[in-house]
């Protein structure tokens, strides 16, 4: 295994294989800050240029780009409240907050450290798992998968901004926002009022460039100044900060990045929900939990953990079985056909060496995005302090290209200016964003995955899967953690809670 | 308009929404209403229980509802106070919403009508000039540019096919 590590790194040293790394890597940084682009666009326009070329520099470009989008998503997220794709989203929850109190460069910081530890750990628990994984990747079927679902629901309680009713409204409109389009199951076009557009649903990117670029940007031009007013609020926090914040909270990072690895193994999760329950869990287990939505570093540093592990975990299923976790290895595996390589089993004894190569890819990647991230966060740190009349426009006029980019069709922009209004009139009444995008992300997969279960395993499907009852109870206790805490803490105070 | 009476009218639209889903669900089979029908029935009830709570609450806890107080209150954003400092109001508030309405209207009318990259110059620089963040001559030079550099990483970097808007038959006649 030994000398397998050190062949898969020895390719990635030639001047082709880190030039392409590098050149993946910046164009990763510029997409992934780009609103509805990510890492699926990324790579698939990279496609064409994986012929010809050693397959590891090959490798090096296409998952450079990937892992480099991660965090292009986060520095938006952070700085304007607009996520790049899914992924970003509960990076907008502490930081926006923070670069509001003038501590964005903090943020960046403590996000680009902390996607880089959660990949190399994330890589390294890879490598450790490879020999392992196999037989606990087949035991997990789609009753486990609707618990990790329903896990990630569990976060809308720290999103309710003062009343958990109508953050549960807002949730319950998200989920049924996700039903519009063809039933997958039943192949039943459901609120789709006889259009063809609507067939296919609406698009998730689109949805999130409305729901905060939008509204955040019509919120910029009523308030008429900048998102930080420098003469009001100063940048008070240092690079340097952010960097000691992630390596303080190392048991955090690691939980987090340990949970983003198994939430990337598992095949059809997906990142946006790894990054969600990667901020569920920093709420639940932290000591202080009415911090979170208000700008702790916690809740910034455990989603891009985690999403930087999730990469290295999604390679998993990828090359052992040939599943791709997510759309990103499923373009992984189309390039793997070009380069003539075939995933399974053999992969993990034949192919070792290319395996520990695409490890070592991820580590090397990570590291140069926090060097390029960290070295840019003070210029990129200034950019909401720009005045609304520059930001209005320019945002808003990307956000519509964006939206028109990311399937071609013309009605995404439309799509995108109606969630707009939506997210600003839901922001004005405290019907949380956030909740109604965890409520889209997660209804499908729920629905899809109870729909199979039921199936399969019929109605009483959770005594015929004992892990998925032991998730279930997982779920629920930390679920009702942060009221059992709150109780607590008010009996103790001898508050009375009407 | 007091404030409990728009957040009235919020929750009556909730409401007319979620007993619409309700009503459409009857025309799919049962495993398509499955998930969507029980959902929208809660809605209904946590709806009517928001619309009850906050009559019957005072105008200051409107915010607050019967199961947040079993729960950490979030609240605001600790940010928001600092940063959302109140500005001098140069117009009624109602006036600067339709206006931000309006602009995003603007730039969708914008968008079908002459496309996707003319919309952008059109919209950005029409913006600058109107804001007067920029003259003619400044706003021109920089709105060309964002224009530029749009086209070419959208339309000439990452292939998106460009969108001509009613001018597309002027488009495919003369280019």
């Amino acid at each position: 295994m030994l000398d397998a590590i050190v062949a898969g790194l020895l390719p990635l040293l030639t001047p082709q294989a880190l030039l392409f790394m590098i050149i993946g890597v910046l164009y990763g940084l510029v997409i992934g800050i780009l609103p509805g682009l990510g890492g699926v666009v990324a790579m698939a326009l990279l496609l064409p240029f994986t012929y010809g070329f050693e397959t590891e520099a090959t490798l090096a470009l296409l998952l450079g780009a990937h892992i480099a989008t991660i965090w292009g998503d986060s520095v938006t997220s952070i700085l304007f409240s607009v996520p790049g794709s899914a992924k970003g989203l509960a990076l907008c929850f502490d930081g926006y907050p923070m670069t509001k109190q003038g501590k964005a460069k903090r943020a960046l910081a403590a996000s680009a450290t902390g996607a880089m530890m959660g990949g190399v750990i994330g890589a390294v628990f890879l490598a450790l798992c490879i020999p392992v994984i196999r037989p606990v990747i087949l035991a997990l079927g789609p009753s486990e998968y609707l618990m990790m679902a329903l896990w990630g629901l569990t976060v809308i309680a720290t999103f309710s901004e003062g009343s958990l009713m109508k953050g549960l409204i807002a949730s319950l409109l998200g989920v049924l926002v996700a039903f519009i389009g063809t039933d997958v199951v039943t192949a039943t076009p459901r609120f789709t009022f006889g259009s063809e557009f609507l067939m296919e649903g609406i698009s998730f990117p689109v949805a999130m460039i409305g729901l905060f670029a939008v509204s955040e940007m019509m919120k910029l031009a009523i308030k008429g100044t900048p998102i930080v007013d420098r003469s009001v609020v100063k940048e008070v926090s240092t690079v340097w900060e952010g960097i000691t914040d992630a390596l303080r909270n190392w048991w955090l990072v690691m939980r987090s990045s340990i949970l983003g690895l198994w939430i990337g193994v598992l095949p059809g999760v997906g990142a946006s929900v790894a990054g969600l329950a990667a901020y569920a869990q920093a709420a639940q287990t932290s000591k202080t939990p009415e911090r979170f939505g208000k700008g702790a570093v916690e809740g910034v540093i455990a989603p891009d953990a985690t999403m930087g592990a999730n990469e290295g975990g999604g390679l998993m299923p990828t090359l052992a079985f040939g599943i791709p976790g997510g759309e990103s290895m499923a373009l992984l595996l189309v390039v793997f056909v070009g380069l003539g390589v075939v995933p399974g089993p053999e992969m993990l004894t034949k192919n070792l060496s290319l395996v520990f190569s695409m490890v070592w890819i991820i580590v090397i990647a990570n590291l140069c995005v926090t060097l390029i991230g960290l070295g840019i966060t003070p210029w990129l740190a200034r950019l909401p302090a720009l005045q609304a009349n520059l930001m209005v426009p320019t945002v808003l006029s990307v956000c519509a290209v964006g939206a028109y980019a990311v399937k071609g069709r013309i009605e995404d922009v439309l799509v995108a200016a109606v969630f707009g209004v939506l997210g600003y009139l839901m922001d004005k009444y405290r019907y949380s964003r956030a909740n109604f995008v965890i409520g889209m992300v997660l209804a499908l997969m729920i629905e899809r995955n109870l729909h199979i279960s039921l199936t399969l395993y019929g109605s009483d499907f959770l005594l015929k899967r004992p892990i998925a009852l032991a998730m279930l109870v997982f779920v629920i206790v930390t679920g009702a953690l942060p009221f059992i805490r709150t109780w607590r803490r008010r009996s103790r105070l001898g508050v009375s809670p009407t | 308009m007091s404030r409990l009476t728009r957040e009235n009218i919020a929750a009556v639209v909730l409401l007319i929404v979620f007993g619409g889903v309700i009503w459409l669900c009857q025309d799919f089979g049962p495993r398509a209403r499955m998930i969507p029908l029980p959902l929208s029935v809660f809605g209904v009830i946590l709806t009517v229980m928001q619309l009850v709570w906050q009559n019957v609450r005072s105008t200051e806890e409107l915010q607050m509802d019967l199961i947040a107080v079993s729960r950490p209150q979030a609240g605001a954003d600790a940010g928001d106070a600092a940063a959302a400092k109140p500005v001098p109001a140069k117009r009624p508030a109602w006036q600067r919403e339709l206006l931000a309405y309006g602009i995003v209207a603007l730039l969708i009318a914008l968008v079908f009508v002459i496309g996707v990259i003319p919309a952008v110059f059109v919209f950005t620089g029409g913006y600058f000039v109107v804001s007067r963040q920029y003259g003619w001559m400044a706003g021109f030079v920089y709105t060309s540019a964002y224009t530029a550099a749009i086209y070419f990483l959208f339309i000439v970097a990452l292939q998106v096919p460009p969108y001509h808007g009613l001018l597309a038959p002027l488009v495919e006649r003369y280019f």
